[in-house]
């Protein structure tokens, strides 16, 4: 446990971005990031280093996004005015609209978050943490085949944000 | 006329505004390059930063005594079946293992033996109670 300590400095980074990515949210992650390294903590004393911590870790991340999406979602069957709870349901804007006014990555980042949190989250770990389709299907605990039909889905519907970013200009030019 | 090269760079370089003629252009027509576009898009980080003092937060949101380690292995319970196993192939080799069980049935049947067993399984399920307990607060 002497350990820990480093454990939060060498991961946080990682966890908070890792959470902005996968909830759309740039703000009041550090409640999220806390439950991330307590259930940590919590299960550090199973954890026999079959695995890097960096791979359970983002385990840890997805299963507090996923609980964290179902109190929201269920908040918002209580309370329908609740405006935390709809940040996770109905996030961010139109990515069209951010396409108008020229915001590629922005509308990029909306699409993202229009995607299933599943495919968001294999895009992310893919592409934003450079973790290969094994440790993604070992974190997700997904067959490597779903992973990457799932990977190849989700891109091409960002893809398609990209060319429409490339037609505004023949329709503006 | 822009340049794969050129391309790559602008588009690494997180383009603002409306993609200028020759470069929408050049994507419309350059598959490789539009999808190197979207892999530098995607494996920008979104702009988030720690907050001050965030690991103090968490380490004083940890539990003041750190969690039972589990045993790696149930060696203690392995050692003594094993060493149970010996000591009774033992005796059966021996020949005495009738007689023991004899003295152990004799022994066994005593109210003051019987209470002794009794004792100790209570205070021992007792024990392990608390441990998984203490273990869960």
């Amino acid at each position: 446990m002497e350990e820990f300590p480093e454990l939060v400095e060498q991961h946080q980074a990682m966890v908070f971005r890792t959470l902005a990515r996968l909830t759309g949210e740039r703000e009041g992650l550090e409640d999220l990031a806390q439950d991330v390294f307590l259930r940590l903590f919590r299960a550090l004393p199973h954890f026999r280093g079959q695995a890097k911590v960096s791979t359970f870790l983002y385990r840890i991340i997805v299963n507090v996004v996923n609980d964290e999406w179902s109190r929201r979602q269920a908040a918002r069957c209580m309370d329908p005015i609740d405006d935390e709870a709809q940040v996770l349901v109905n996030p961010g804007p139109d990515p069209g609209e951010l396409l108008e006014r020229g915001r590629l990555q922005e509308a990029l980042d909306a699409s993202l978050e229009q995607l299933k949190l599943r495919d968001r989250t294999i895009l992310t770990l893919h592409y934003q943490e450079g973790r290969s389709y094994e440790e993604i299907a070992k974190i997700l605990d997904l067959p490597m085949g779903t992973v990457k039909t799932n990977l190849y889905r989700a891109r091409e519907r960002l893809k398609d944000t990209m060319k429409e970013w490339i037609q505004q200009c023949k329709v503006k030019c | 006329m822009l340049s794969c090269d050129e391309v790559r760079r602008q588009m690494s370089a997180c383009p603002e505004g409306s993609p200028s003629p020759a470069l929408a252009e050049h994507l419309s027509r350059c598959e490789p390059c539009l999808e190197a576009g979207l892999d530098a898009a995607l494996a920008r980080p979104p702009e988030v930063r720690v907050p001050e003092h965030f690991q103090q937060r968490v380490l004083a949101r940890l539990p003041a005594a750190a969690p039972v380690e589990m045993p790696e292995y149930p060696w203690v319970p392995v050692a003594a079946s094993i060493l149970c196993a010996i000591f009774l192939a033992a005796l059966w080799w021996s020949g005495d293992l009738a007689r023991l069980l004899a003295l152990l049935d004799d022994t066994v049947r005593r109210p003051v033996v019987l209470l002794a067993i009794g004792g100790v399984e209570t205070a021992l399920s007792l024990l392990w109670f608390w441990r998984v307990w203490s273990e869960d607060r």
